[in-house]
């Protein structure tokens, strides 16, 4: 088959037949069947009912949680195979209506792929509405927008405190800012003490203390405005308390309904399925549609774990994002520059499947 | 298209709407006789449990208790039979939920208690070790529940006795005899230990019922 000349980058009609192949393909209804079921069922487990110090919130969004992921688990890897299995279907039998019209290798792909995009699109809003349907109640819950982590893990001996200066987004003056600091218990003295929490902002002073029995989070208010945050952390009890590295304190503010953490999660599973879609397109014009699929997901998982789910990866922090969805919290905003990647990373899946298509047909 | 044809396509989709109806398994039942998807699953759920279980500790370390129990629940829908992953869950909820470290509240206490030793009822039958599971609550009863109402029998207050009962129907007395009948329970299953804890814990009944009536008869000075 010869290349084409110039012509529209994008053909609707090869986009269309996509879509409808990717939406409606019988692995790809049953995933997306078991999912609904999973949405239907009760899955708050008995004991966290009797749990005071476990908010309403909480169980919702270990529900969704739980349904996300039997949804992810399910429909990337049917919606990802069907994809790297698209050019060995070709080859099969509709290079020949494929090739003899006036489009090029690369109209082709492109198409398809926008096709096989949006189809995974639809269908994972398909699951949203399905997790969310099931769901009646939905509160108000606060976004994170910035995280700060220490160096080390930090023991807080009793009577010992320690002084964090956290930088700051913007705080607008709607107010409503907090900030929460993840405590644990360490080994020595007694199992539980007490920690303080003092917060220096602007000239004002905010205090909270609670028990900590396990790990837990201390909230407290912030005001408005752009200065420097100083927080001060003392344990005020006889045990031993201990600050983790990771993400030590957290800023958040009311970001809206807790359905928003499934439009978080569909919108970075569609950027991670749009970017390992065009990868498992592209390498399934060198090798069987299964291993295709294997490649592509192995591609977009080695930087996203190696690199710590960077947010600009399409789909790095869909880990960290699900895990707040199950505290019944919101997570960061999506990086627009993950928009960026995913267009070239299934840009870079894309051109190598345009070298591969020199032959419409498997070689004799 | 031919009206075939067009059922043909739509029947994925159909069958998709159906089951957007309400469906919900009883979930309660799933925990004690085993999920469908564990007699699918066979001696592999077992396996499928036993990373549960590890999943259920990790949960625990990270603080998130709700998750720790679905994961615990999920657990035991897939291993019901085996005795350890009920006495896992049980213990954490008696000893560890129920301690004095984690709850300031008698009462509170008393519901995390409570809340083990129905699993563990629970859990004797369907498990093939009921005897171990019987004998668990009567020691859990003789002992954890015992030295919480010890500790409010020991104190003088004027509605004492209402008290106890809030906290536990029956009072220590109601505790004791819970903690028998697990006993015999263990004993009728032909747990080894079942018989030696059975007589302790009847003479400690028998004693603290001697005590009450002695008091009665003379009570002590304040």
């Amino acid at each position: 088959m010869s290349t084409r000349g110039a012509g529209p980058m994008i053909e609707r009609g090869l986009a269309r037949l996509e879509l409808r192949r990717t939406a409606g393909g019988a692995l790809v209804l049953l995933a997306l069947a078991v999912v609904i079921v999973a949405s239907r069922v009760d899955w708050t487990p008995s004991a966290s009912r009797l749990d005071d110090d476990v908010a309403p919130a909480v169980l919702r969004g270990l529900a969704r949680e739980t349904a996300w992921t039997a949804a992810l688990a399910l429909l990337l890897p049917a919606i990802v195979l069907h994809a790297g299995g698209i050019i060995e279907r070709w080859r099969k039998g509709e290079a020949d209506w494929l090739g003899a019209a006036p489009r090029s290798r690369a109209t082709v792909l492109v198409s398809t792929w926008i096709g096989c995009s949006v189809g995974a699109f639809l269908l994972m809003t398909a699951a949203a509405v399905a997790v969310e349907v099931s769901r009646p109640d939905a509160d108000v819950t606060p976004r994170a927008y910035a995280s700060h982590s220490i160096a080390a893990f930090h023991r807080l001996e009793p009577g010992a405190g320690t002084v964090t200066e956290i930088a700051s987004p913007p705080r607008t003056e709607t107010g409503g800012w907090r900030v929460r600091v993840q405590i644990i218990p360490s080994l020595g003295a007694n199992p539980t003490s007490r920690a303080k929490v003092v917060v220096h902002c602007g000239g004002e002073v905010r205090r909270k203390n609670d028990r900590v029995v396990r790990r837990t989070w201390i909230e407290v208010d912030l005001p408005a405005g752009d200065d420097p945050i100083v927080c001060e952390v003392r344990n005020m009890g006889g045990g031993v308390l201990a600050l983790p590295a990771e993400r030590t304190f957290e800023l958040s503010a009311p970001g809206g309904s807790e359905r928003l953490g499934s439009i978080d999660v569909l919108t970075r599973a569609a950027c991670a399925l749009a970017a390992i879609g065009g990868l498992a397109l592209g390498f399934g014009a060198w090798v069987s549609g299964a291993t295709a699929a294997i490649l592509a997901g192995l591609v977009w998982l080695v930087p996203a774990i190696w690199l710590a789910g960077p947010s600009w990866w399409p789909g790095g922090d869909l880990g960290r994002t699900l895990g707040m969805v199950g505290e019944g919290r919101l997570a960061e905003p999506l990086d627009p520059l993950s928009f960026a990647t995913t267009a070239i990373v299934a840009g870079a899946g894309l051109s190598i499947g345009v070298l591969g298509l020199r032959s419409w047909r498997f070689p004799r | 298209m031919t009206i075939a044809q067009r059922l043909r396509h739509g029947l994925p989709w159909l069958v998709v709407l159906v089951l957007l109806v309400p469906w919900s398994g009883p979930r309660e039942r799933d925990v004690a006789h085993g999920s469908p998807l564990a007699r699918l699953l066979g001696p592999i759920g077992s396996l499928a449990a036993s990373v549960q279980w590890v999943r259920f500790d990790l949960a625990l370390r990270a603080g998130r208790t709700e998750r720790a129990y679905a994961r615990a629940e999920s657990a035991l829908r897939l291993d019901p039979v085996s005795p350890e992953g009920w006495l896992t869950l049980g213990r954490h909820l008696i000893t560890v939920r129920g301690s004095s470290a984690t709850e300031q509240y008698d009462d509170r206490r008393m519901r995390w208690m409570r809340a083990g030793l129905d699993l563990l009822r629970r859990g004797e039958d369907v498990t093939n070790a009921p005897g171990e599971l019987a004998l668990a609550q009567g020691v859990y009863l003789a002992f954890f529940v015992d030295e919480v109402l010890a500790a409010v029998d020991g104190v003088d207050r004027s509605n004492r006795s209402r008290y106890l009962n809030f906290l536990w129907p029956g009072g220590r007395l109601g505790a004791l005899r819970e903690a028998i009948e697990a006993f015999e329970r263990a004993e009728a299953h032909g747990h080894p230990r079942a018989h030696a804890a059975l007589h302790e814990t009847t003479e400690r009944a028998a004693v603290w019922v001697w005590d009450r009536f002695l008091d009665a008869l003379v009570p002590r000075p304040r």
